[in-house]
């Protein structure tokens, strides 16, 4: 799952964001913060909202991992 | 009478009315106006050579942003805030330009844009300036003394900056967020005790509310009196879906720029929801439309020239008008309709990029032997720049490119999408062909 999700953000997302960063919340701005919620929203057909952009849930990938796998246990 | 004046006014009228509120704190209009006399007695006794007025700083997003500005004024200096994230070069190159610049009297800011020539420099707002716009806002878009009003944009950029004017000239409230980047802000400030909110957002902003957040925004529709938006061309559909959303609220679209100041606005939640459809000329303008259908702007908004720059200014503003490079019309109903731009300035998020100013910069790393930059489609973020770049390096380290960029230009300036290519395509007399690169399929990188 990381590794997908991994995979789509560097495709997804402008070459500036340091995906590997131990805070990426930092890296992000308003619209990629938007971008990252839409594109794992359509992947995984699940639903993310602004709520959903706290500094924890984007502190890094394996935050956003976890972020995935417990909308995906609730859907 | 200067806009300070006016804090100062409401202090000894209604002291202890919030001027605004901006983390978790409020500023009442007494404390506001205190804080902007002590920082103005420190100025004056510090800054004693009205020669050189201008003074550079990075826009804050808070009540103290509105103390350093006002205490500007209130000092007889000039207040030219820039980017919050303006890197140090960019910043002491401006500062250097402006610090042996003069302005004519009365000038009150230097506001850094690209806009209408395509090439960034400072442009001279009057207070007389300042007062015109709130002036028009308040009668155009009905302003009121029990309105909160939320800041959700750079305090340096004309959109936000101007909606301090209207906000403060009558003694209503601001809210100030730190953005869209925590939306939740924005709805907090909406949850204050007030009665009517109203905000402005550019069209990205709105798109990301729509996107992610329609449903919440719409539990606040009996309370947002109005939403503002400009900058950029708004899409039809978001403006369909904003007035499902918001069926009671007035929305406007505004033609406005640094240059020209707030021109016209037109409520879009109508009925009929027209598309580039930017209103009447406000009480304080007048929009003549050239015989090459430009669009030219005459009236007490304008602004007084560029910093140092009088050939420039020449250039857009004679005999009291200015002629912007944006193509439009007057219709029947004596409407303003906007149709596009003549020059290769590109619209990103409401922030005007010059392309050239990207290349330059992109030119001078090693990497890099030619470059063009051009505007993209992007499917969430509408507009976004684009680099085609040629370079020795097969294939070259994009992220490195990216990041060296980012350290060298404004954030909004920074390419979203790049692509290697093996040569830059020229028109016969060797100038790039930047038509080629606006209409090629460059929608996905």
């Amino acid at each position: 799952m990381k590794e997908k999700i991994l995979s789509l953000l560097e495709r997804e997302l402008p070459p500036t964001v340091d995906l590997s960063s131990k805070f990426l919340f930092s890296e992000l701005d308003s619209l990629t913060i938007t971008l990252i919620l839409t594109v794992l929203s359509d992947e995984f057909g699940i639903t993310l909202d602004s709520s959903d952009a706290t500094p924890k849930k984007f502190m890094s990938i394996d935050s956003l991992t976890e972020l995935v796998v417990s909308k995906l246990k609730n859907k | 009478m200067i806009l300070a004046d006016y804090i100062k006014k409401h202090a000894q009228a209604t002291p202890n009315k919030i001027a605004v509120f901006c983390g978790g704190q409020s500023v009442t209009y007494k404390e506001l106006s205190d804080r902007i006399d002590e920082k103005s007695d420190y100025l004056k006794q510090n800054f004693k050579d009205t020669r050189f007025p201008i003074h550079v700083f990075r826009a804050s997003q808070d009540a103290e942003f509105l103390v350093k500005y006002f205490a500007l004024h209130r000092a007889g200096l000039v207040a030219a805030p820039l980017e919050k994230d303006t890197p140090d070069d960019v910043f002491h190159e401006i500062d250097t330009k402006l610090s042996s610049c003069s302005v004519p009297d009365g000038t009150a800011d230097v506001l850094y844009t690209t806009g209408t020539t395509g090439k960034s420099k400072g442009v001279m707002i009057s207070h007389r300036t300042i007062l015109a716009n709130a002036e028009n806002l308040i009668e155009g878009q009905g302003f009121t003394e029990d309105l909160l009003f939320i800041i959700t944009g750079p305090l340096n950029h004309i959109g936000s900056l101007s909606k301090l004017y209207p906000v403060l000239m009558l003694g209503a409230t601001l809210a100030i967020t730190e953005g869209m980047k925590d939306v939740s802000q924005l709805f907090a400030a909406m949850d204050l005790p007030y009665a009517k909110v109203a905000t402005f957002l550019v069209p990205s902003a709105i798109r990301i509310l729509l996107k992610l957040n329609a449903k919440r925004l719409a539990q606040y529709a009996d309370k947002i009196d109005f939403i503002e938006t400009g900058a950029a061309p708004i899409m039809q559909s978001d403006m369909q879906l904003l007035c499902e959303v918001l069926p009671k609220s007035r929305l406007y679209n505004t033609y406005a720029s640094t240059e020209t100041g707030i021109i016209s606005t037109y409520n879009f939640n109508d009925g009929r929801c027209r598309q580039g459809c930017l209103g009447r000329p406000m009480s304080h303008s007048e929009i003549i439309i050239t015989d090459k259908g430009l669009i030219s702007c005459k009236g007490d908004t304008l602004m007084s020239g560029y910093a140092g720059d009088e050939a420039l200014t020449k250039s857009v503003l004679r005999d009291g008008t200015i002629f912007t490079s944006d193509f439009g019309k007057i219709d029947d109903e004596g409407m303003l309709v906007l149709f596009g731009r003549e020059n290769d300035v590109i619209n990103t998020g409401g922030f005007k990029v010059a392309p050239t100013e990207v290349e330059n910069v992109a030119m001078s790393l090693p990497q890099v032997k030619d470059c063009v930059c051009a505007p993209a489609v992007h499917p969430v973020l509408g507009t976004v720049i684009k680099l085609f770049f040629v370079s020795d390096d097969t294939p070259a380290d994009i992220r490195a490119i990216a990041k060296q960029l980012k350290s060298r230009l404004e954030n909004y300036k920074v390419p979203f999408y790049y692509e290697q290519t093996d040569e830059i395509k020229r028109t016969y007399n060797g100038k790039t062909d930047r038509k080629f690169y606006k209409n090629s399929e460059n929608k996905v990188g």
